[in-house]
């Protein structure tokens, strides 16, 4: 079947726009200003977030936030508990011998900012 | 098929029009309301181990398979920012329904989708926690004579660094697809955040993390007209059923990413994009440096050799830096989907990689992991000869020993 006269149009577009597009994308001149966006989207978002936290508090309300600050540290509660497991389970496993052996690894604590932090083996 | 003309087959050319907008119409309401949508991810599985929103998954054996059972059983790793049915998308069109066919004891490890309880998910969360257990769980399960551990794009990233971190653990042999490691070969969308462009934390949404929203707009950048030109084949093709199938489960993937867990994405951009840290041997994790070098057992890196997410030249410099002496890199003639499904995945790609997995299996019963130089050496050349068996017209294989035995 052949090609429709539409879809031979869009093609030829498309083989002439493309290249030109994909340069565009790539160049670090749109990555600077795709970096100007990003940066303005998060500050608006930060101030939103400051003035409707502080009106919700204002009325002793918790704010998402909060909420989410409490989720955070209950995951990282979950994520050192995970850690833990592991670590108790190779104890187990190596022995008594893993036992002393284990005093060259110790775990890392969870501190709940969301970074840093998770179900890590630390080589002292 | 040959299209009847309008002025020397009047009747022809009408009954023609009409039957195709009339399948067109059919099939535009059939896919406005959703009726008899593509089946995705519909290979029958069970799920063996969670932890967290990470599930481990087997898949039921093909009992029309006439292929002897295969050991080790195979575990495929997903990547962290995209959904798993990629592996399984359509009946007659899966990986996991090849591997299936071929005999192996297929599991998948899937790590669900992250919201903001998963924010502070490290890289070490995944590969220090939840992979070794997923393997573990594997080995015992599949009898106890190692994994396959097989990751895909990110997925093979975690796969490297859990390997290198865990040379003790069960890892029979190691396989990963579309992986970069060269971050300074990497597209500029890809590339763009840290070392001086864009600030990780501007990525970085409310939960926590970088929302599904941003990683699919960084995809659609590498081709900004991509979606226009789906949106005109779609419209063009309208009339062909399979197409339409074909479609709807490629778009329900390509349109469906999920979100990455911020502590990951950050640690990867200071690992990756900041320091180039697999190149440069440079891979602090969990408060020790691990070691590509470290990966002793059979290894093969699955190029694809026009990926444009994934470009070849971001994926070549790993088969190198691995220590293993059995190292066997394929270079296959597909994009970085195409490596997994359609015509040529399902014929050429597809049957490469499993041969050399098959190479690097025991047909029938268990057989402890062989990690001496004298049978990687002897298993080399198998995977080579398999390579190039499957390697037919247009898969280069390239073995890459490069002067490792």
């Amino acid at each position: 079947m052949s090609t429709p006269l539409w879809r031979q149009m869009y093609n030829a577009w498309e083989k002439t726009v493309s290249p030109p597009l994909q340069e565009l994308t790539a160049s670090t001149g749109f990555r600077d200003l795709m970096a100007l966006g990003l940066r303005t989207n998060a500050e608006i978002a930060r101030e939103v977030e400051r003035l409707s936290r502080q009106w919700l508090h204002l009325w002793n309300l918790p704010a998402a936030t909060d909420v989410r600050k409490l989720r955070k540290q209950v995951a990282g509660l979950e994520r050192e508990l995970l850690a833990l497991r592991l670590e108790l389970q190779r104890r187990e496993a190596t022995g008594a011998s893993g036992a002393a052996a284990g005093a060259d690894r110790h775990l890392v604590a969870t501190n709940g900012n969301g970074t840093g932090n998770g179900a890590s083996h630390t080589a002292a | 098929m040959a299209t009847a003309s309008p002025i020397t087959d009047p009747i022809g050319f009408w009954s023609d029009q009409i039957s195709r907008t009339t399948k067109r119409s059919l099939n535009l309401t059939r896919h406005l309301l959703g009726i008899d949508r593509a089946k995705t991810g519909a290979t029958p599985r069970d799920p063996v181990w969670s932890s967290g929103k990470a599930t481990l998954h087997r898949y039921r054996p093909d009992r029309s398979s006439s292929a002897e059972p295969v050991g080790p059983p195979v575990l495929l790793v997903m990547s962290l920012v995209s959904r798993s049915f990629i592996l399984d998308l359509q009946p007659g069109n899966s990986f996991v329904e090849h591997l299936l066919g071929r005999g192996f004891d297929v599991f998948l490890l899937d790590w669900g989708v992250p919201d903001e309880d998963d924010a502070g998910n490290t890289l070490e969360y995944y590969v220090d926690g939840l992979l070794p257990q997923a393997v573990d769980v594997v080995d015992r399960l599949g009898g106890g004579e190692g994994v396959t551990v097989f990751g895909y794009c990110y997925g093979g990233l975690l796969s490297l660094l859990y390997a290198a971190g865990h040379p003790d653990d069960p890892i029979r042999n190691l396989v990963v697809m579309a992986t970069p490691v060269d971050f300074d070969h990497m597209p500029p969308a890809m590339s763009g955040v840290g070392a001086g462009g864009i600030d990780p934390d501007h990525v970085i949404d409310s939960t926590g993390n970088v929302p599904a929203a941003t990683v699919r707009a960084s995809f659609a950048l590498l081709t900004p007209t991509a979606d226009l030109t789906t949106v005109a084949d779609f419209w063009e093709r309208l009339d062909n059923d399979q197409f339409l199938t074909n479609y709807q489960a490629m778009t329900s993937w390509t349109r469906d990413h999920i979100p990455f867990p911020g502590a990951a994405f950050k640690q990867t951009v200071e690992l990756f994009n900041d320091g180039n840290g697999f190149v440069n041997d440079r891979l602090p994790l969990g408060g020790r440096q691990v070691h590509l070098s470290d990966i002793t057992v059979p290894f093969l890196n699955v190029i694809a050799e026009k990926d444009h997410i994934v470009p070849s030249p971001s994926t070549t410099p790993l088969t190198p830096l691995v220590g293993s002496d059995d190292v066997t890199e394929l270079l296959l003639p597909a994009g970085h989907v195409g490596l997994i499904i359609g015509n040529r995945g399902r014929t050429q790609c597809m049957p490469a990689m499993s041969d050399w997995m098959l190479a690097h299996s025991s047909v029938g019963g268990a057989e402890p992991a062989a990690r001496s130089t004298g049978a990687t050496t002897k298993k080399s050349k198998a995977a080579k000869q398999a390579s190039k068996a499957s390697g037919r017209d247009e898969a280069a294989s390239r073995s890459a020993s490069s002067g490792k035995g």
